[in-house]
């Protein structure tokens, strides 16, 4: 017989007054700063231009502001239609030329030149706004090493600061959901992205918080203004991350905002309605939200017509049928990735040991399992809508890309940590795998294995190329690693992952644990 | 009073780590700071000079740096550094127009590698790559041509020797500065070139200046202290008895 040694009231008791400690606040600074060191770990473990399409990237952040002879040259048209900005040398991820070993380089280019002039006046229609690379474009200098460098320590100072709030922010509920959503869909390919200089960083970043600020704000009684005013000023910041990072990832934030506050007064609608007039908070959120998403679809150069125009397949192609079929039988694949199935990186492929992905859906699974010991009727229904969305955005993603069957897994990444916290707030069970104290350290172990085993097979596929076991690295003459830095890849590592364990240990004290005892039947026969 | 004793206690461990860990971090860095700046050494001086500080060097037929290759012992020796300013289409230097001679160039589209074209006998041109991506500046090179056809390029601590076969290089416009018949290299270039008949005091000269390169690595003893105060500073003593906050 099972039985919980703690109960854990507070699981159904939100209106438990949320308390800033010194005590608490200490522990949250420790965990962040073992969440910052493990971040920055991952920001120097890869090469520069490791992550998809970070030439192009790196070419439109340092051109973002146009020709100025320091940080952009010029721009390069070449018969074959594409266009190269000219920027300073990338020299430190050019050392070696075996494609097939370790780190290769390239040039900075703006793809799909139309227009001459500035990188962006050639970016019609790409997913990519341009706020995110005038940001990245304040660190721009002409040592591209160190810009990058500061570049991806920025991102990832960001995710640090957005956990701090939302620890100090959320109540017990929230923080656990969160932390589980986050955590438990976070490594190896968030974390890859995140301390990078590519967009998708910030909308994983963004969407991974935005909704439970959301949350936060609008559920925080009015007696704590402090807590409910920070949680909307974060949630308007991550929302803005989001919108400046890419266009989908603005999309799926007023999606999730949507599925958040249905979730939250669907229920009660009736009772919103009745008081609507005189309740001037949710047509206020309402009228914020249809204000922002009409404005920035009206001033975005990105064409949404175009994006919510679906191509649907013609003769000679699959038909609709099929491919509709296809993708709802292959979605949950898709969340997958984010434990490295889909490779970290298109330029530099790196694909971490299959024991990654085992331990990280078999964690996942187990802790949305745990959410379904007593379910309600809203948490089903917004799984249900939270991966149609993720569904409707595979799809939509491959219809764009005219590859029907084909979507990355890291452009619905940021969907994933939102889906899995919200069925974690939204059940109803009363415990959750993490509170149990054995679970727990069972997947904090587990999660710090696969964590080691994820940036030890970055580091190596820069270092010494991909070796499909475990070795003490050395920079050898193939080798690559960032000239005048006085940490090797093998200290890296072992900072990378003591910091990971530091922070998992740290970040759950936060929530409460019970105890689980095997009771002896006394009638034994 | 027996809380306040505990986080006096407290505190006064944690300076005491943190003093000790800041100390090996200074420590480590003080020593980091010397070994650090080891700078790749350039081959030294020989024969004639050549830079394009002020322009193309443009040193016109020189015939009598090519004549010696028609012997099979004889020899053509070039070496000197580059610094490169931005990484598009580069071409350092040449000795003919037309690939009829010899150019030393790094070509983007080939993942920045550093590559020698060789004109050969029968009319085609034979690439030998560096196996090496510009990486950092300067970049020093050493790069000899027998006559009978074999290649020995030495820098950034590699070896790289190829057989080119029967070679026929002209000298009939060595430039120092452009190459391969473009003329957009951006950066700086020093080259040194003599030619002669004893490739075999070239080739040792080369052993040392490659075994002088392979030395020419700095010290990993600062890492201890460095590595153990970043250690002690981020997670403590690792087995000291802890009491369980939570």
């Amino acid at each position: 017989m099972v039985v919980p040694a703690l109960t854990s009231d507070w699981i159904a008791d939100e209106s438990v007054a949320h308390s800033f400690s010194w005590i608490k606040t200490k522990r949250v600074l420790v965990s962040a700063l073992a969440l910052l060191v493990t971040l920055l770990c991952w920001s120097f473990a890869s090469a520069l231009l490791a992550t998809p399409d970070e030439t192009y990237h790196a070419g439109t952040i340092w051109c973002a502001a146009g020709v100025d002879n320091s940080t952009c040259f010029g721009f390069d048209d070449r018969p074959d239609g594409q266009r190269y900005a000219l920027i300073p040398s990338i020299i430190s991820g050019c050392r070696d030329t075996n494609a097939t070993k370790s780190a290769q380089c390239g040039e900075p280019k703006v793809k799909n030149s139309e227009a001459p002039g500035s990188a962006f006046e050639s970016m019609q229609g790409s997913p990519y706004p341009r706020q995110f690379y005038r940001t990245m474009h304040i660190f721009a200098g002409s040592n591209t090493t160190l810009s990058m460098i500061l570049m991806r320590s920025f991102n990832a100072s960001i995710a640090t600061l957005l956990f701090v709030a939302m620890a100090l922010l959320g109540s017990k509920k929230q923080f656990l959901s969160w932390l589980t959503g986050y955590l438990f869909t976070i490594s190896p390919l968030g974390f890859s992205l995140i301390s990078s200089i590519n967009p998708s960083g910030w909308a994983i970043t963004g969407m991974a918080t935005s909704w439970m600020f959301l949350i936060i704000a609008v559920t925080t009684s009015t007696a704590e203004k402090l807590r409910k005013i920070l949680a909307a000023i974060m949630w308007l910041f991550t929302g803005l991350m989001c919108i400046a990072s890419r266009y989908d990832a603005t999309m799926f934030w007023v999606a999730t905002n949507i599925v958040v506050l249905a979730a939250l007064f669907g229920p009660s609608l009736k009772r919103i309605v009745k008081s609507g007039l005189s309740n001037w908070k949710i047509p206020l959120l309402v009228t914020i939200i249809s204000t922002f998403s009409i404005v920035l679809v009206a001033r975005s150069s990105f064409t949404f017509r175009a994006a919510l125009t679906w191509r649907l397949p013609r003769q000679g192609e699959p038909s609709l049928t099929l491919w509709v079929s296809s993708w709802l039988v292959h979605i949950i694949a898709l969340p997958i990735e984010a434990f490295g199935t889909g490779g970290l990186g298109t330029r530099h492929e790196i694909f971490v040991p299959n024991i990654v992905t085992i331990v990280g859906t078999a964690l996942l699974g187990s802790a949305i399992l745990f959410s379904f010991i007593k379910t309600s009727l809203v948490q089903l229904v917004t799984l249900l809508v939270s991966m149609l969305l993720v569904t409707v955005m595979a799809m939509h993603i491959t219809n764009r890309e005219y590859d029907f069957f084909n979507a990355s897994g890291r452009y619905i990444l940021p969907l994933v940590p939102f889906t899995v916290g919200m069925c974690i707030f939204l059940s109803k069970s009363p415990i959750q795998m993490m509170e149990v104290r054995q679970l727990r350290n069972w997947a904090i172990g587990l999660m710090a294995i696969a964590h080691l085993l994820s940036i030890y097979t970055v580091v190596e596929r820069y270092v010494m190329g991909t070796s499909y076991g475990i070795q003490i690295l050395k920079v050898g003459e193939d080798g690559w690693w960032w000239s005048r830095m006085p940490i090797g890849p093998n200290f890296l590592i072992l900072l990378g992952s003591l910091s990971f364990l530091k922070f998992m240990t740290s970040a759950w004290k936060e929530v409460p644990t019970v105890e689980i005892f095997i009771q002896q039947p006394s009638n034994t026969l | 009073m027996k809380s306040k004793r505990t986080l006096d206690r407290l505190g006064k461990r944690h300076l005491v780590r943190v003093t000790v860990a800041a100390l090996l971090i200074a420590t480590g860095l003080l020593m980091w700071g010397k070994v650090a700046n080891v700078q790749p050494i350039m081959f030294p001086a020989h024969g004639e000079s050549f830079s394009n500080t002020t322009g193309i060097a443009d040193a016109g037929s020189r015939p009598d740096l090519c004549k010696p290759l028609r012997n099979p012992n004889g020899y053509l020796f070039i070496s000197g550094s580059i610094k490169l300013e931005n990484m598009a289409n580069q071409a350092f230097l040449q000795t003919a127009d037309a690939e009829t001679g010899l150019f030393f160039e790094m070509s983007p589209t080939e993942y920045n590698q550093i590559r020698l074209g060789i004109h050969l006998k029968d009319d085609t041109t034979k690439r030998v790559k560096f196996k090496s991506q510009y990486r950092y500046t300067p970049f020093n090179y050493a790069i000899l041509i027998a006559g009978d056809g074999s290649i020995r390029m030495v820098g950034d601590a590699r070896d790289v020797r190829d057989e080119a076969g029967p070679i026929a290089i002209s000298c009939s416009s060595v430039r120092i500065g452009m190459g391969n018949e473009q003329e957009n290299f951006t950066g700086s270039i020093t080259a040194y070139f003599s030619a002669g008949t004893n490739i075999d005091e070239i080739n040792k000269q080369l052993d040392d200046y490659l075994a002088l390169t392979e030395r020419n690595v700095p010290s990993t003893r600062y890492q201890w202290p460095l590595y153990s105060g970043i250690l002690l500073l981020l997670f403590g003593i690792p087995f000291r008895k802890r009491s369980d906050s939570n």
